[in-house]
């Protein structure tokens, strides 16, 4: 009974082009353009930012500067070294890059940089930024840092009077200068203080292996993609009901619990599917490491899986009608795919997001694909995981069989 | 001959409400073997809820229903509810494997069962098209076809032939004809008055939760109105007075009436009208139909 009940729906979807296009392809289109916009593309790994170097300086210090920074990988170079004219003083200039040229950040270092100034003992470097991205430039501004500290110090730092090295950073429309202590050279005392000192910061987990951070979009995607599909197929209850197919199938053999446990095994073998598919395209396209995390995979698949069938369940049992449930389930799911990190990573989450994703499948999910693609866990570190979202299954399960019992009358 | 059949269904003096609203309010019926029995009443009245609780899916609050079929109570009852309950996105015959095997029939037989009910419902030829693609006659069919799959002995039908045309109607009276041959009794609900009195070897009339009167045709009407007949006059001018039986329309162009007497009163209307000099255009007298002992018996029109 139960295989039939899945058998009709497996059939149902398979003779509808239309639904089989939404529960497999749209998740793929989503998760690559997902998946694009954390790699920037198919085999890079981090977005690049669109400087424009002006040098009024013209020293050979100042050039040397320029030229380390755009060995930077952060750095994108977009034009060439330049320098500002009374007819386009800097602010003006920097305008116009940004507004016209796509310019990002742009790098302006005065005349005087490398000379003593009575009246001002600074060390200043000017960065005009959009005021859009926050990112950008402060990946220029820790790029400069450690071009200046390496290049000035390679030229005898000794030769230098003591100033304050300040970099300056204004938006394209009010600039705005930084108190020094806020900048990573303002905060040294004098130039002597700055050593050539490197800093390199390693990813302790994902510098040796492909692609995790797509893992965890793909991750992100599919869980929000399976509610949704398990929230569709939930609604197929509710049609029944509505076109009298329920009451034929319950004056059958068949009776509440075999019915839905049948929706159930179905959503939950969708489910897997669904997730499997968008990891292998993900391992086939971005070199997601699938293969090597099989174990894992198919532990937090399946539970995540269980858990959004049993969701469904619970909302359509919940719900009087199929426009009920389509407005109840898109707001749920939506909030928890924004809350739970589907739609936006949870490592940008302050504690209190951070900790309000651990009440919903997503937050739980994603934590258990994060110990298995990016920390490389064993199967036992997402024990935590399995466990609560198969709680959850449960108990949701139980609490739609209950809803479903007034389903027995028509 | 059918009253010598067995009850297969014996409906005691059952009640069920609603809140303040009572369905059923003391109703009490039989169906026997080979009989198709039709449920007529106006809508409320309480049909479908006398099918759901023969159907054990509804609880009666007082009363008993009896049905004397040997098994599993889902593999002698066959429902054929009001809406298309199928799948429209399945074909016909994935549509009948699904709902066979919800039956228990598998293997051979339900192959077996499948091509016989493809050959009944007169689908061979659509067996692998999608039903949302099939006419509205064709989706009927199947929706009947899909209950009788595992041959109950006892079948009820909500209204199964609503909204179709004259032919497809036609084939599934041919349909339910071959089943009665075979022994299965029909509980049929029906808004078509004129089907119900030329298909139905008995009546049930409905109304308030009740039986309000049950019998073949002739002794429905024997019962009721007897040997009356329905007069419908049209004048030529408009009227002020009617003499009795007949009843003056709005307009006071026409008039109708119930001549208990039948034939032989008439000459005696007639001849009162005529001495008023009222001039009659038109003049029509029906034997009485299903339709008027209906209104007679429940005051209603059946889609009131």
């Amino acid at each position: 009974m139960i295989w039939t009940i899945c058998q009709i729906s497996i059939l149902r979807l398979w003779n509808n082009k239309q639904e089989l296009l939404m529960a497999f392809v749209v998740p793929i289109l989503f998760f690559t353009i997902f998946a694009l916009i954390f790699s920037r593309g198919v085999g890079e790994s981090f977005a690049q930012v669109r400087v424009a170097f002006i040098d009024d300086d013209q020293s050979a210090e100042s050039q040397a500067v320029i030229r380390d920074a755009c060995t930077h990988s952060e750095i994108k170079p977009v034009l060439g070294i330049g320098r500002t004219t009374p007819q386009w003083p800097i602010e003006e200039l920097s305008r116009l890059l940004i507004s016209r040229r796509g310019v990002e950040v742009v790098v302006h270092i005065p005349a005087g940089f490398t000379t003593q100034n009575p009246e001002s003992p600074t060390l200043s470097i000017h960065l005009f930024n959009e005021g859009i991205n926050p990112i950008g430039h402060r990946l220029v501004q820790a790029s400069l840092a450690e071009s200046i500290a390496m290049q000035l110090s390679a030229a005898n730092l000794a030769s230098l009077p003591p100033a304050r090295p300040t970099v300056i950073l204004a938006s394209s429309t009010t600039p705005v200068e930084l108190p020094p202590a806020n900048s990573p050279l303002g905060s040294s005392p004098t130039l002597e203080a700055v050593e050539p000192s490197v800093f390199k910061s390693v990813n302790a987990f994902a510098s040796n292996k492909y692609q995790p951070k797509v893992a965890m979009a793909a991750a992100g995607i599919a869980v929000m993609f399976l509610l949704f599909s398990a929230n569709a197929a939930g609604a197929s209850l509710l049609e029944e009901r509505e076109a009298g197919t329920m009451g034929r199938l319950l004056s059958s053999r068949l009776n509440i619990t075999q019915l839905l446990l049948g929706k159930w095994f179905y959503m939950t073998s969708l489910g897997c599917t669904q997730l499997f598919i968008m990891f292998a395209w993900g391992q086939l396209v971005f070199h997601v490491d699938l293969a090597g995390h099989l174990p894992g995979f198919l532990a937090m698949t399946c539970a995540t899986s269980a858990a959004c069938a049993s969701f469904a369940l619970f909302l359509a049992a919940l719900c009087r009608s199929r426009q009920q449930l389509h407005g109840v389930s898109v707001i749920l799911v939506l909030t928890m795919s924004a809350v739970g990190g589907s739609m936006v990573p949870r490592y940008i989450m302050n504690d209190a997001m951070k900790g309000l994703g651990k009440f919903t499948f997503n937050g739980w999910a994603l934590d258990g694909f994060q110990k298995i693609f990016w920390y490389d866990l064993p199967l036992s570190a997402i024990r935590a995981e399995v466990c609560v979202l198969l709680a959850i299954s449960m108990i949701l399960g139980l609490a739609a069989r209950l809803l479903a019992q007034r389903w027995r009358i028509v | 001959m059918l009253t010598s059949q067995p009850a297969l269904i014996l409906v005691e003096d059952a009640y069920v409400s609603y809140g303040d609203l009572q369905a059923l309010a003391g109703l009490s019926l039989e169906l026997r073997a080979g009989e198709l029995l039709g449920l007529l009443g106006p809508n409320g009245a309480g049909k479908t809820t006398l099918i759901n609780c023969i159907a054990k899916r509804q609880k009666l609050d007082r009363g008993r229903i009896h049905i004397s079929v040997p098994g599993e109570l889902s593999d002698r009852l066959g429902i054929v509810p009001q809406e298309l309950a199928v799948y429209p996105d399945l074909s016909v015959s994935q549509n009948l494997s699904a709902f066979g095997r919800l039956h228990g029939l598998s293997g051979k037989t339900l192959r077996q069962r499948i091509a016989e009910a493809l050959s009944w419902a007169a689908l061979e030829n659509r067996a692998r098209a999608l039903v949302h693609t099939l006419s509205g006659g064709m989706q009927r069919r199947l929706n009947i076809a899909c209950s009788v799959l595992h041959q109950p002995q006892i079948l009820l039908l909500d209204e199964p032939t609503v909204g179709i045309d004259p032919q497809s109607r036609e084939r599934i009276y041919a349909m339910l004809d071959t089943l009665l041959e075979l022994g299965t009794a029909i509980l049929l609900t029906t808004h078509q008055l004129d089907e119900a009195q030329t298909r139905c070897d008995r009546m049930a009339i409905i109304d308030g939760g009740r039986i309000i009167e049950s019998g073949t045709f002739e002794e429905l009407l024997e019962r009721t109105i007897g040997k009356s007949m329905q007069l419908s006059l049209r004048f030529t001018s408009p009227q002020t007075f009617a003499p009795p039986p007949l009843l003056l329309s709005e307009s006071g162009l026409e008039a109708v009436g119930l001549l208990s007497a039948g034939h032989s009163q008439l000459p005696n209307l007639l001849s009162q009208l005529a001495s008023q000099n009222v001039a009659i255009e038109h003049l029509v007298l029906r034997e009485p139909t299903l339709q008027h002992l209906f209104l007679h018996l429940t005051g209603k029109e059946l889609r009131e």
